[in-house]
């Protein structure tokens, strides 16, 4: 039986909606693109448009009562994820279905019901409150958008409120109802912020680390807090959160999202268990543990979350990978990269200027890297080239499918990568050629 | 042995539209040669105060009490010049955002060129090699010496940050908050540098944080701050398994990692420091709090070689 | 509102800011007065010509002396400042009302309504303010009320483009972004959402162009244009009358309608930068 107790006056239609059915959101195909700002001089010149593919066809099904948590890094496009969820961002291509309904395209005025079944909360407490409003206005302002004041006097309204504040454990009610955000401590503000996300009685939260800017001490209360309302109030969330371990501690099934693709989803505790996709493995292997007798050392993956404007070819982790194979999409940047790299030994960046020159010569697009040779007899670069190539990673050496001069330029070329396809381990999916045979 | 940095009875308040704020009381507390100390508290507890105080990098119209003695000399009586030639070269200071130490409108070489001509006078070509050096070790290529600090990500910032503060070789680096907001796998990485850091410079590391995994990971030492105060110190060790204070069990016990079974947290929250608790500050969310607590501001005793605690019941916790 | 505005003037009064922002408003507040009383203070001798003796210098009868019209200037002098401050609440008024939510709408809304609205007032923003003012009242002819609405154009620009700014900073804010997932209308999350922290810019804005306004009228004055003869208090055109005095040594009928000018554009001036001190840090605090 729900407890659902007060239904604000909405159309029927949205009413036997929340009653009835179960709740089920869809993701199909999501696409989310950000047009880069860039000075108008250089859109002028250059050739490719700077888009960022923040979220890069991304699919996953949410259901009714679990907590799914969306775990990734800087630039893996979870928050972008989650703000296209409620429609706060426009998706480029792809579906959100909720409940059967195609919502990915729905104006702002036929989306503003359905809001009412969605709701956010934001990461900085500190910001997401309006700073001219009390918090007795804050949680009042949902249903005054919803049109409760023409179903309830003012005093219902207000016991409704002092009732959701007393639930979040924003007490004393009636002192804090007056007092402006600026009065509250970092936990209070978040909690008005999940009482205002409450009030209206939505199906699904999606809580943008919630707590990531709360101290320590009370980060619990409010998880625990988060927890108490889902049993209470049938609730869904979708948590997004960088920090593993609240993830696997408050998730039932968890996402790892890289670079706008998710790489590995399913139940929690076999992700954690035993994790699938190398970069798993890596964010599991990274968190620092809080106990000294527990000192590891650690195998990190080197580099970082490149650039989301032009990803790596293939699959978006290979460049840094530890258990990368020969067809993960090594491209010509790789080859470059690796050059770079080995100019930081003093004595080998001498020979490798020598010959190959300066790196600014060389230039990569695509699967190729080449450089231009005028006069040049292009044979000790090349004979070079084979000679380095030994001592670089073997996987990438494998992966070159010819190093010879075409024209007039030194051009090293790379194999096209193997698709990369979603594919059931162990109950749970994993995006990696490891697993696809 | 006598320490490398030993602060003596420093107290800081700051001045603000609504009165003083008493953001550090009466902290005792020393670093020695080659260690590292970590401090950790959560807001307002002081720590970010300590580590700029060091260095005399606080707002103006700051009162500041105690001494801080480096090497024998009391950094608070230096004058400017003074604390300047010994900024970067003898103590270093690397923040959480990178940026403010970073100028966007000069290339990260002639960072490096500034920082050395400022404390040392070597020719051109030999600061060159020098940030050279510095950069190579933390993994940038030769090719982006001439590149502005927007060209790089923010791990690679951070990583200049760090190569420009320890260029100079300095005994001491105060690092506050150095990797927050970094990811993961990117703080990793960071703390893995600063312990090879530390080994191949023999240098102290003071390092600032709220995050007990990181203290856990690198730390010698560790100071737990509340409120202003300085509540607990010991070895990582102790402190980790046998905390006395009860902030300090309160704050191990909250910390959520991979193993945790359920959330445990401190009831209510940090005190204002316009006018804080009398007596233990920590009293109001203490569970174990008597009347004799809020009356008596209790000292730091040492309740087992090299473990202090600041707690009227330390006892009991043994 | 009003509150979170007296709390910096009360709280900052002993800072440089404070103490000029309290300067300027004592001037003006004088000036306010001056104007209200006028009638009371100053009864006759400011319209009527020859009711004294012509060009007298400053004298107990007279503290300002007389001018060529054989008027007194102290009387002139005090319906000036009514005369001015008319003007300049009409002007600075009107901007405001047709600036601030054009500015708010344009702002939030963006697009191609925001480019052209940019474009609009850029293109008047140009315009050398005075000359605006002039062909303006040339069309419209006299008045205080014309004269009013001539110098409202000049200003509509700098309240469109404060209010346009600050609603592009605020509109980025988490706490707007919540606003639009409770389903807040665009009209809500303007008034309730971001107006608030424009306003808070507002009183800097408006005395800085209050004492522009002021400058402006005197100068429009001055060049003949815009008040009719008959106008009780014209601090531009005495000084354009006493122009050719000076060279017969007479200096009262300058140097006090100057010295009007100067001080009540000194004290809204003042008044403007206190303010703008002051509230800065404010709009830099309502972000964090």
């Amino acid at each position: 039986m729900s407890v659902r107790g007060e239904i604000l006056v909405s159309t029927i239609s949205t009413r036997t909606l929340s009653q009835q059915m179960d709740f089920e959101f869809r993701v199909d195909d999501l696409n989310v693109h950000f047009q880069l700002k860039r000075p108008f001089i250089q859109n002028l010149f250059s050739r490719d448009r700077a888009v960022v593919h923040a979220v890069d066809g991304v699919s996953f099904t949410i259901r009714q009562g679990e907590i799914l948590g969306l775990v990734g890094e800087s630039g893996s496009g979870k928050t972008t994820l989650g703000k296209s969820l409620v429609r706060l961002i426009e998706p480029a291509s792809g579906h959100l279905v909720l409940n059967g309904k195609d919502i990915t395209h729905l104006g702002e005025s036929r989306i503003r019901p359905l809001r009412r079944q969605m709701q956010i909360i934001f990461q900085d407490p500190h910001a997401s409150l309006n700073p001219a409003m009390t918090i007795g206005q804050a949680i009042t302002h949902p249903l005054k958008i919803h049109g409760i004041f023409k179903v309830k006097t003012a005093e219902e309204v207000k016991s409704m409120v002092l009732k959701v504040m007393r639930e979040v454990g924003l007490s004393p009610e009636d002192q804090l109802y007056s007092k402006y955000p600026a009065d509250l401590s970092g936990g209070q503000k978040q909690r008005t912020a999940i009482a205002r996300a409450l009030i209206l009685r939505p199906r699904l939260i999606v809580a943008d680390e919630p707590v990531a800017m709360l101290d320590m001490s009370i980060r619990a209360k409010v998880l625990q807090l988060m927890l108490d309302l889902r049993s209470k109030y049938d609730l869904t969330y979708v948590f997004i959160t960088h920090d593993l371990a609240t993830a696997k501690f408050l998730c039932d099934r968890i996402a790892i999202m890289y670079l706008g693709r998710i790489v590995e989803i399913g139940p929690s505790k076999e992700i954690f268990e035993d994790p699938k996709h190398p970069y798993t493995k890596a964010l599991l292997q990274a968190i620092p543990i809080p106990d000294p007798k527990k000192r590891v050392s650690r195998v990190l993956p080197k580099g970082e979350v490149p650039d989301a404007v032009n990803p790596p070819a293939g699959c978006r982790f290979h460049p840094r990978c530890l258990a990368v194979l020969h067809t993960c999409g090594w491209e010509g940047r790789d080859f470059i990269d690796y050059l770079e790299q080995r100019r930081l030994n003093p004595e080998r960046a001498k020979e490798d200027e020598r010959i190959l020159g300066p790196l600014d010569l060389w230039s990569a697009k695509g699967s190729k890297a080449k450089r231009k040779v005028r006069q040049q007899d292009p044979g000790p670069i090349l004979a070079f080239l084979k000679e380095i190539l030994g001592e670089a990673q073997q996987q990438m050496a494998q992966a070159i499918q010819s190093v010879s001069v075409k024209e007039d330029h030194i051009v090293v070329e790379f194999q096209e990568p193997e698709k990369l396809v979603q594919t059931q381990v162990d109950a749970r999916t994993v995006e990696c050629l490891l697993y696809q045979q | 042995m006598e320490p490398l940095l030993k602060a003596e009875n420093l107290s800081v308040r700051y001045r603000t539209r609504r009165g003083y704020i008493d953001a550090l009381s009466k902290i005792d507390l020393d670093v020695f040669n080659g260690e590292t100390l970590g401090i950790v508290g959560e807001t307002g507890c002081g720590k970010s105060t300590f580590g700029k105080s060091i260095l005399g990098v606080l707002p103006p119209k700051t009162q500041v009490e105690g001494r801080v003695l480096f090497k024998g000399r009391n950094l608070a009586r230096l004058t400017e010049p003074e604390i300047r030639a010994i900024r970067g070269k003898e103590i270093a200071l690397i923040f959480q955002d990178p940026m403010t130490r970073l100028n966007p409108l000069m290339r990260v070489e002639d960072h490096f060129l500034e920082e050395i001509s400022a404390h040392d006078s070597l020719s051109i070509s030999e600061a060159q090699k020098k940030a050279a050096d510095a950069l190579s070790s933390m993994g940038i290529p030769e090719s982006r010496f001439r590149n502005y600090p927007h060209e790089f990500s923010g791990g690679m910032r951070q990583r200049i940050m760090i190569a420009m503060a320890i260029v100079l070789q300095p005994s001491l680096l105060i690092a506050d908050e150095p990797t927050t907001s970094l990811d993961v796998i990117t703080e990793a990485q960071i703390l893995q540098i600063l312990e090879d850091l530390k080994q191949a410079h023999s240098m102290s590391l003071l390092l600032i944080t709220h995050n007990l995994g990181i203290i856990a990971e690198i730390c010698d030492r560790v100071a737990v701050f509340y409120a202003g105060k300085l509540v607990e110190l010991g070895s990582v060790d102790d402190i980790f398994a046998h905390p006395i204070h009860p902030y300090t069990q309160g704050l191990l016990a909250s910390v959520i990692y991979l193993d945790s079974r359920e959330l445990k947290s401190i009831e209510g929250f940090p005190p204002d420091l316009l006018s804080p608790p009398p007596g233990c500050r920590f009293h109001p969310r203490c569970a174990y709090a008597q009347q004799v607590c809020k009356e008596t501001v209790p000292p730091l005793v040492e309740f087992r070689p090299g473990h202090y605690a600041a707690c009227l019941f330390g006892e009991k916790f043994l | 509102m009003i509150g979170r505005l007296l709390h910096p003037l009360i709280a900052e009064r002993r800072t440089l800011a404070g103490i000029l922002a309290w300067v300027g408003l004592g001037i003006t507040v004088g000036f306010v007065l001056i104007a209200i009383l006028a009638p009371i203070i100053a009864p006759v001798g400011q319209i009527a010509a020859f009711t004294y003796p012509v060009n007298q210098p400053p004298s107990p009868q007279h503290l300002m002396g007389t001018d060529s019209a054989g008027r007194d200037v102290l009387s002139r002098a005090i319906w000036g400042a009514r005369t001015s401050l008319e003007i300049m609440a009409i002007g600075v008024i009107i901007a405001l009302s047709v600036g601030f939510p054009i500015g708010l709408v344009s702002g939030y809304l963006g697009g191609w309504i925001d480019r052209l609205m940019v474009l609009i007032m850029d293109s008047v923003y140009a315009f050398p303010g005075l000359l605006l003012a002039a062909i303006i009242a040339a069309f419209i002819g006299k008045g205080i009320f014309n004269i009013g609405v001539a110098i409202t154009v000049i200003y509509i620009p700098l309240y469109f483009r404060v209010t346009r700014n600050q609603t592009l900073s605020v509109k980025e804010e988490p706490y707007v972004e919540a606003a639009r997932s409770l389903g807040a209308k665009p009209s809500t999350i303007m008034l309730r959402y971001i107006a608030h922290s424009v306003v808070i810019a507002i009183p800097a804005i408006f005395s800085l162009s209050a004492a522009d306004a002021i400058l402006t009228a005197a100068g429009l004055s001055y060049l003949g244009l815009g008040l009719e003869i008959s106008t009780p208090g014209d601090w531009g055109r005495d000084l354009s009358d006493a122009q050719s005095f000076l060279g017969d040594g007479i200096w009262w009928t300058s140097l006090f309608p100057g010295l009007m000018i100067i001080l009540l554009t000194v004290g809204l001036s003042f008044l403007g930068e206190g303010l703008n001190d002051m509230t800065n840090p404010l709009l830099k605090k309502e972000r964090s």
